[in-house]
């Protein structure tokens, strides 16, 4: 089986594809039978610590899990094996599909782009809104996997004249090796990367992971210690603490705030937050208030009202921040870019189509005022 | 005056009988319906309920042996069992905040599991002690317990089901039941005293339970705005407000969101641009979130709606005004009644058939996604008419179990018509034919300029990603690897067996690895491995020289499993075939115990010395019985069910008369028998829902029925040639 074939069969297995340019080569591509294994690879992970009696602490998250031999951490996807650390989702691709980046979704970073996206089993949060949690909550030999080293991720992302490469639907941050090698292959190929990310990770994996990435979007999941414990089994203050690296480190940064009904729609919250973007990383960065659809363990709770999500864009506007969009409501003008300076429309969208741009440069057409992003 | 103090007496004795089996049978559907709405509960886990309330009532039997319970004050014992019953009703309610999750959150297996132990046990085995107590207030005569326990069984289901359920919520049913009971005690109880003292407490205990049901729904439903919650005849339905938006619950599950365009116009207009010039469109549930609207926008076309709960309509009338000129619009004929039933009776042909209903988490909702109903379908379709549904899925990722469940529905649609197609998504659309079906972008851009249809989002710009040929390759590629992809039937509802599978999984836990294990199972261990271990049974006990209690006891254990699982199988394809109608589903329940009681007071009519013969003619009508009920699931009599469930009553309470008498002259034992029916039954309830009926299927079930009844005929023949 040559290179070629080996992609074909593997993509027509698992992806979803939305680029246009394969129309014509879907005839034969997807007659073959995908390959799933349920294998794990064994390649020896980054930032942990050698304890005594063959333990060892996990250093990338702020979980700091401390495992025993053939434990696995908190995201199920890194074991312990006589002393030594393993990530067992290296190249193993649970989802892929070539999306469009407005779905990650990136406003300011290429608009219009299609992205490479891939993901393997497993997080390191446990939200019980999640809408990959077939996947995210899963460890790598509950799902179905497709063998995809880097080399491999980067051609095809190159084959399907995707610039951009996505780390996305799971939490990126526990196969971090894989994204990490990916993202220099890809940047040596011309390619840029994106992550998509609960921002969930120590100080030194992510300024590493920042010398290679160009864009990322962190979910900040609420703006209170409590929903986090509660829903997320996470902690607030280390995501914070990302979303200031991520600035400080010059990579393009978009923050989703997923509004669930009654558990994280505190006006006086939303105020706060704002508040808090604009005096440590200030307006200039997106903020998008996303509508919950209802998914996972919650799935009977009621979606977020629309009214809410504008309500919520008021407060954030209010406070200066220069950028805040309504997300899952296609068609609503929160979805379009409007010049801070002059109000008028710059980018109007509908879904993640751009239907209008008055964009030159990267400044608004109508007064010249830089609109922040990567544009090009 | 010593005579007329005999009878009073004797009347005591017996209404203690009977207002055991009418407390236990109200409340258990009492605790059933509370837990149904907390748990968001499927069958599985009404069979899990069940199954521990059956062993609590076995062990409770068999614990009241042992302890002098004979010495307990009848009034003592009716009171701690209300007590404890009424304790359970209010625990279920705020049970979310033992567990730590939010108001509506699917609920850890585990969980479950402890707490339907728990609950079921405290209630069941009080209950099941009060059994052999009765026997012992009554001097042994265990027949008579057994017929009036029935009797008050029957009287129970029906007055809870067909006369308090109607008008009075789950709690308001409780007051009036705990009222009846302390009215009941005053009558059975010698000394009243004790009973007036106690008044307070029931009538306390009444109040709050007939005053606090809407301010503890509040208090469950915090954070959210509950504005108000009612039962109906089918579920307990909740209204929440989340700022203008009003979400409708049925039992914990998420019915409808007002306004829901981004479903509406999914439901809706994927389909009727299929045949946009149609004139009548048939639209099984789902119309109060907007789906009508969008339908009227297609000028000609009448629809007739049919939606099952009239209370859920009366409330989103209330709470969702808009829609109230939608449901009076000329166009539009609602009908309130069960979908299925209306597809079955309708002469009318339709273009087109949506139905916009929950995923198959239940078989109730099942039998709306298997084969028989989709022929059903097919039939009241003109030639070219389009049918529709929708399933969710993950966009990103279809899991094992999830494309087990997907391809059993989609093989099952295949089976019936020519043409189905898939939009998949977040929600698959399925689109079933006789004639072709367009899914070009260009057909669905054309419609709606054509038509000047006003949407959001059902536009070009969001069709196109979902039409995308790769989406549906991927999609088929995970149906196609499912090796032998099982057909949904109405006699082998798998399907919701896969539904299962994808609940569990949510939880980390052996619940999904088990699941995963018994998909897996075979014909080999769940049918004739059974039978096997039921003959070497047999062998073991007829090894014993002398036909000992054992041989008696047998068959009673074999017709509490037997009834439990006929029972419920009769059940399922009753509803299956005529719907889900509510009170005559109730009146089987009724039939059954009323035949229970019947048998009951023909096998106590029986001389002593003959009860052999009897027991062997009864063994023998079990097998003729069960030959007859093999056919059953695919009859169209209603008065089949009935009458074998009548039936089915009748012989049992007679073998379990008849076979305990047998043991009882060489035992003096009385909570052996009963114990072992029970436990039976709790064996029978644990596997039936769950297991036997998705995977084995009815007619499967059947049979094994009829075949470990011979063998038991066969067993019995052969242990008691002697007597004969």
């Amino acid at each position: 089986m040559d290179r070629r074939e080996f992609l074909k069969i593997s993509l027509a297995g698992s992806g979803l594809f939305f680029c246009p340019v394969m129309s014509g080569l879907q005839d034969g591509l997807f007659s073959a039978t995908p390959v799933y294994s349920s294998t794990m690879s064994k390649v020896e992970a980054r930032y942990y610590a050698k304890l005594p009696d063959r333990e060892i602490r996990c250093d990338l998250c702020p979980r700091y899990c401390q495992l025993g031999d053939k434990e696995r951490g908190f995201c199920g996807v890194r074991e312990n094996q006589g002393g030594r650390y393993y990530t067992l989702v290296y190249g193993k691709v649970a989802s892929l599909n070539v999306d469009p980046i407005e779905k990650k979704p990136f406003f300011h970073f290429l608009p219009g782009s299609e992205t490479f996206s891939i993901a393997t089993a497993g997080c390191n949060f446990s939200c019980k809104f999640c809408q990959n949690w077939e996947i995210s909550q899963m460890r790598p030999e509950q799902v179905r996997n497709i063998n995809l080293p880097p080399q491999v991720v980067v051609a095809t992302a190159i084959e399907y004249r995707c610039p951009v490469v996505a780390y996305t639907y799971t939490e990126p941050v526990v196969f971090f090796e894989f994204m990490y090698d990916t993202c220099v292959l890809a940047r040596r190929n011309g390619l840029k990367n994106a992550v998509v990310t609960a921002g969930f990770i120590n100080p030194e994996p992510l300024e590493d992971l920042l010398k290679v990435v160009d864009a990322i979007k962190v979910d900040l999941k609420a703006f209170n210690q409590k929903f986090y414990t509660n829903y997320v089994k996470g902690e607030l203050k280390p995501v914070l603490e990302t979303i200031r690296r991520i600035v400080r480190a010059g990579a393009w940064l978009e923050i989703v705030y997923l509004v669930i009904p009654s558990l994280n729609d505190d006006p006086n919250e939303i105020k706060q937050m704002s508040r808090w973007l604009k005096q440590e990383i200030g307006p200039d960065y997106p903020i998008h208030f996303s509508r919950f659809h209802p998914m996972y363990l919650i799935k009977n709770l009621p979606p977020t009202p629309i009214s809410t999500l504008e309500k919520l864009r008021e407060i954030a506007l209010a406070e200066g921040l220069n950028y805040v969009y309504v997300g899952n409501v296609p068609g609503h003008p929160g979805e379009n870019t409007y010049c801070p300076k002059c109000g008028k429309l710059v980018i109007e969208r509908y879904g993640y189509t751009i239907k209008k741009k008055e964009l030159s440069k990267g400044q608004c057409r109508h007064c010249g005022q830089t609109i922040a992003g990567v544009w090009s | 005056m010593r005579s007329d103090h005999s009878r009073s007496l004797e009347l005591r004795k017996n209404l203690s009988p009977f207002l055991l089996g009418f407390l236990a049978t109200s409340f258990q559907i009492l605790i059933l319906r509370e837990f149904e709405v907390r748990h968001h509960s499927n069958e599985l886990v009404y069979g899990l309920v069940l199954a521990f309330w059956l062993l609590g009532g076995g062990l409770g039997s068999l614990l009241a042996e042992k302890q002098p319970v004979q010495k307990i004050k009848p009034v003592w014992f009716f009171s701690g069992s209300l007590l404890l019953s009424s304790l359970i009703l209010f625990f279920l309610r705020f049970a979310r905040f033992f567990y730590g999750v939010l108001p509506a959150e699917s609920i850890n297996p585990g969980a479950i599991f402890i707490s339907s132990f728990l609950i079921s046990l405290l209630v069941s085995l009080p209950l099941g002690a009060l059994f052999v107590a009765n026997v012992f207030w009554l001097e042994g005569r265990l027949g008579l317990v057994y017929q009036l326990e029935s009797l008050g069984a029957a009287a129970g289901g029906f007055l809870v089901y067909l006369i308090i359920l109607p008008y009075f919520s789950s709690w308001q049913a409780a007051a009036l039941l705990i009222l009846l009971t302390g009215a009941a005690l005053l009558i059975i109880v010698e000394n009243r005293k004790t009973v007036f003292h106690l008044l307070p407490v029931f009538l306390l205990l009444a109040a709050f339970f007939w005053s606090f049901d809407l301010p503890s729904e509040k208090k469950y439903w915090k954070p959210f705005e509950l504005l108000t919650a009612r039962d109906s005849l089918h579920a307990r339905i909740q209204v929440i407000r989340s700022g203008d938006q009003i979400s409708y619950y049925t039992s914990g599950f998420l019915a409808f969101n007002y306004p829901d365009l981004a479903s509406a116009e999914e439901a809706i207009h994927f389909a009727l641009l299929q045949r946009p010039a149609s004139s009548s469109l048939l639209l099984v549930g789902g119309g109060l979130n907007g789906a009508l609207s969008q339908a009227l926008q297609y000028p000609q076309l009448e629809i007739d709606y049919v939606e099952l709960d009239p209370e859920l309509v009366r409330l989103a009338l209330r709470f969702s005004g808009q829609e109230l000129e939608v449901l009076s619009h000329p166009r539009v004929k609602t009908y309130l009644q069960d979908g299925r039933r209306f597809i079955q009776s309708t002469d009318k042909k339709y273009d087109l058939v949506i139905c916009n209903l929950p995923e198959p988490t239940t078989a109730q909702v099942n039998r709306f996604y298997t084969v028989e109903f989709f022929n059903l379908v097919k039939k009241i379709l003109k030639p070219d008419g389009v049918f529709s549904f929708r399933l969710p899925s993950s966009e990103n990722y279809l899991s094992d179990e999830r494309a087990q469940l997907l391809a059993s529905i989609y093989h099952s649609l295949k089976q019936v018509f020519k043409k189905v197609e898939i939009i998949p998504g977040d929600n698959n659309i399925f689109l079933a034919s006789e004639e072709d079906l367009d899914l070009r972008l260009e057909h669905f851009e054309a419609g709606l300029s054509e038509y000047d249809l006003r949407t959001v989002y059902f536009r070009p710009e969001i069709i196109q990603s979902r039409l995308h040929p790769l989406k549906k390759v991927y999609w088929l590629n995970r149906i196609d690897s499912i090796p032998e992809p099982r057909i949904n039937s109405d006699c082998s509802p798998i399907s919701y067996f896969y539904q299962n599978m994808i609940w569990s999984r949510q939880f980390r836990g052996p619940v999904s690895q088990l699941l995963n294990f018994l998909s897996g199972l075979r014909r080999f261990w769940l049918f004739d491995l059974p039978l096997l271990l039921f003959v070497l049974l047999t062998i073991f006990i007829s090894i014993k020289k002398q036909p000992g209690t054992s041989s008696l006891l047998l068959p009673v254990t074999l017709m509490g499993f037997t009834t439990i699982v006929a029972e419920i199988g009769f059940i399922l394809s009753f509803q299956a075939r005529f719907g889900l109608v509510y009170s005559q589903i109730s009146l089987l329940f009724t039939v059954f115990m009323f035949g229970l009681f019947l048998g009951a007071a023909a096998g106590r009519r029986i001389q002593p010395d003959v009860k052999v013969k009897p027991l062997l003619s009864v063994q023998a009508g079990f097998v003729l019985f069960l030959t007859l009920a093999r056919f059953v699931p695919s009859s169209g009599w209603k008065f089949h069910f009935y009458g074998l469930l009548l039936l089915m009553g009748f012989l049992a309470g007679y073998l379990f008369v008849v076979a305990n008498a047998l043991y009882l002259e060489r035992k003096n034992r009385y909570g052996l028998g009963y114990a072992l029916d029970l436990f039976g039954s709790f064996f029978g309830a644990l596997v039936t829902t769950g297991l036997f009926i998705p995977i084995l299927g009815l007619e499967k079930l059947f049979d094994f029925l009829l075949l470990l009844n011979s063998f038991c005929l066969v067993f019995l023949l052969l242990r008691f040639r002697s007597s004969i």
